[in-house]
């Protein structure tokens, strides 16, 4: 196998495999790369056996061939080496990497065998959506999932499909984001799956310009298809928690504020707060939010009120500040609507008069509050 | 400068905290511990007598001092009669380190020049017995090794001065096994090659004894030589709550131990809420009938809920439970606390069941810890 191209070329898709290379793995064929080059088109494989991506891009070709070299070594290599054209040939068992006066040998791994199946193309059922919406709610989705082990469906994002329509829902069983688009191509059957945080981010990672995103799938694995790029990604098994039974219907308060405002003002607070429980207590009432905390252990406390639009009864409710800021950084709107029970059910936090083409919804759990305001 | 540590100790605690309860027990020879199987967890002096000591079986104990009144332990009695004599001493002592639930350093360290050591101490001891009704024997010296070897000299009801330069000749003659270091492995160990006095052990070239006892051997030489630098270190807060069981008889009826499992979530966890504690790390023993004994933990997000404790409890239990064997005990400790607030989980906690914890710990706080429970826990309540 020989070929050249541009470093910058060559890097740019290199930098998309680089996520999904393990440090260290159980398998160490996982962490090497594939190199097949079929005339200009040059195709590289990386996989953590979860999941693959296969990425084609423009080369000089010069002989056809197949490599499998050491993915990280491979990498740094590249990126080691000025913006000029390189030549990458495969000579006596090594690899060669020569660029004007560089010289680079690398090992070839011979049990190419080994190496995980690249997955068959998958076909029928498929969701066409724009890469860059795909990208957006991905990252307003994946914030949130549970990296807790024993639940494994959480820490997954749940996809669910029905006729032009997609629901993505995400939760860490303290917050949970629900994200609708009804503006998509689907026409299938009503459908639900899981899909690993980690080949989502790998997916958001990989899109940097629009295009159109198929999304295919089967029982246990999905596909996603765009510009160059192939990413085929295993689901999680098991079943996803009835999430539409937790949304509360009824409620009634709501309390609108300034997202920036707020975000501040909260970030200021927590610097008091209790480092592990990160408890900040919400106090509305007519015309103002005063958010307060206070750490017995360190002795420190602190509190701010902001405006609020607000007219209900008075009403203290905790919250983690740190849960509670991320999820108001992920709204896109200025100004945040509050839709308030009881400080012991879940919170409704949505973006007041969206022009966005999806609806976001996010619940939040409230920290128990004793009245007597210790702690 | 040279410090002055006491080391305080309460005769026979238990024993003593039952006196005060119940007067009639004065003068007879009383043995606190549990059940058929249960061991001597401690015992009047007039039981000693018999050669009765603690750790020993009571069945044993029961054959050499047939006329002993066998008491089963109440931990609560004794955490609050502790609980009562550290406020006593700390009412007065600057620095005091609580090492065990009857002993206590204190660090006098500069004030013999206005109060004088010994008279201050004698005073400390005075007034926890006038106070508390329970006896209680201290030793002063300049370390806590040298006070506490005093401790174990003077008792019961004893004081002792051990003036710097008189260190050496009161350990020389003692036996090693008085090191609180020495257990019995290595006293074997060192009477094997004829160290049995302090005096001897604290001639040994301390290389010898290194090779002999480990890295252990230099810490050893240096307590037997009454040098001892370990600063008095003042009340620790509270790492973890923990409960075990021992059953009567060896139990494989996995429903009751899972029961009881059930009563002891349910009565840590009201501690903790009690307490304001949330849990990060659930830990469960299991010791079989061979003394064979495993543990297994799994970390969680803070939280001082039952059932979600509960269900980490069980499956831990699931999980470690791997031998037909029968089992002897049974223990569960939540580690990893913190104070603060509960987080509530969308999915496992309604509005319900909060304010039922909530009522449930109000009837529990006012009509006692075993008044209203899980019917699976019930037959821990009953133990």
């Amino acid at each position: 196998m020989i070929f050249s191209t541009l470093k910058s070329n060559l890097m740019n898709q290199l930098s998309l495999i680089n996520p999904i290379l393990p440090s260290h793995s159980a398998k160490p064929i996982t962490e090497c790369i594939i190199l097949v080059l079929k005339d200009n088109e040059l195709t590289i494989t990386a996989t953590d056996i979860s999941v693959t991506l296969v990425n084609n891009i423009e080369v000089n070709g010069i002989e056809n061939g197949t490599v499998v070299v050491h993915g990280k070594k491979f990498i740094n290599i590249i990126k080691s080496l000025p913006d000029i054209v390189l030549t990458v040939k495969k000579e006596n068992g090594m690899v060669k990497i020569i660029s004007n006066n560089i010289k680079f040998e690398l090992a070839v791994t011979e049990d190419y065998d080994d190496f995980p199946t690249t997955p068959k193309n998958l076909s029928g059922n498929n969701l066409i959506i724009d890469s860059l919406k795909l990208k957006n709610y991905i990252e307003k989705t994946v914030f949130t999932v549970s990296p807790d082990q024993l639940r494994a469906v959480l820490t997954g994002v749940l996809f669910s499909l029905k006729l032009n329509q997609i629901t993505m829902v995400a939760t860490d069983s303290v917050r949970l984001v629900k994200l609708e688009d009804k503006n998509v191509r689907y026409e299938g059957e009503d459908t639900e799956m899981i899909l690993p945080s980690k080949s989502l981010q790998i997916v958001s990672n990989a899109i940097d310009r629009n295009e159109e995103c198929l999304i295919y799938f089967e029982e246990n694995y999905v596909e996603f298809r765009f510009g160059t790029v192939v990413i085929f990604s295993r689901l999680i098994n098991g079943k996803y928690p009835a999430y539409q039974a937790i949304i509360p219907a009824n409620n009634h308060l709501k309390a609108k504020f300034d997202k920036q405002t707020a975000i501040s003002a909260l970030t200021r607070v927590s610097l008091a707060c209790n480092p592990v429980t990160k408890l900040i207590k919400y106090n509305l009432e007519s015309g103002q939010l005063l958010i307060n905390t206070e750490d017995s252990n360190s002795s420190s406390k602190a509190e701010e009120s902001i405006p609020l639009d607000y007219s209900g009864e008075k009403m203290l409710i905790g919250f983690n500040s740190s849960k509670i800021i991320e999820l108001l950084k992920n709204i896109d709107t200025e100004m945040i609507l509050m839709e308030i029970n009881s400080g012991k059910k879940p919170v409704i936090i949505k973006p007041f008069e969206s022009t966005e083409s999806y609806d976001l919804m996010m619940l939040l759990m409230p920290s128990s509050v004793d009245n007597s305001g210790n702690n | 400068m040279e410090r002055a540590i006491a080391h305080l100790d309460l005769d026979t605690f238990f024993v003593s905290c039952e006196r005060v309860k119940n007067s009639s027990l004065y003068g007879i020879p009383v043995i606190i511990g549990g059940g058929d199987r249960g061991v001597v967890a401690s015992c009047s002096y007039e039981t000693r007598f018999y050669g009765v000591r603690s750790a020993m079986p009571i069945k044993m104990a029961l054959k050499l001092c047939p006329e002993a009144k066998v008491i089963k332990g109440d931990m609560d009695l004794y955490s609050k009669m502790s609980h009562e004599v550290t406020e006593v001493i700390q009412e007065k002592v600057p620095l005091l380190e609580k090492a065990s639930i009857d002993e206590f350093y204190l660090d006098l360290s500069g004030m013999d020049k206005f109060f004088g050591c010994y008279k201050w101490s004698t005073e400390i001891a005075e007034s926890v017995t006038k106070n508390t009704g329970l006896p209680i024997s201290f030793a002063l010296s300049k370390n806590k090794t040298v006070s506490k070897i005093g401790t174990g000299e003077a008792k019961p009801i004893g004081r002792l001065e051990i003036q710097d330069q008189n260190v050496k000749n009161f350990l020389n003659p003692l036996s090693i096994k008085k090191i609180p270091m020495v257990g019995n492995v290595t006293f074997q160990l060192l009477s094997r090659i004829g160290v049995r006095t302090i005096q001897s052990l604290s001639e040994m070239p301390v290389d010898v004894l290194q090779k002999l006892i480990g890295k252990n051997g230099i810490e050893l030489w240096k307590k037997a030589n009454g040098l001892d630098e370990n600063p008095v270190i003042p009340y620790s807060e509270r790492k973890s709550i923990s409960s075990e069981h021992t059953f009567t008889e060896d139990s494989i009826d996995i429903t009751a131990i899972k029961g009881l499992i059930a009563g002891m979530v349910e009565q840590l966890t009201f501690k903790l809420r009690e307490e304001k504690w949330l849990t990060s790390t659930v830990v469960l023993k299991v010791r079989y009938a061979n003394f064979d004994t495993e543990t297994k933990q799994c970390k969680i997000s803070y939280t001082s809920a039952d059932h979600t404790l509960l269900k980490y409890a069980l499956e831990l239990f699931d999980k470690l439970y791997t031998r037909r064997m029968r089992i002897r005990l049974v223990g569960l400790k939540f580690t990893g606390l913190v104070h603060g607030n509960h987080q509530m989980d969308l999915f496992e906690d309604t509005e319900e069941l909060i304010n039922l914890y909530q009522s449930l710990d109000k009837i529990r706080s006012r009509f006692g810890k075993y008044s209203v429970g899980r019917a699976s826990g019930y037959s821990y309540q009953n133990q």
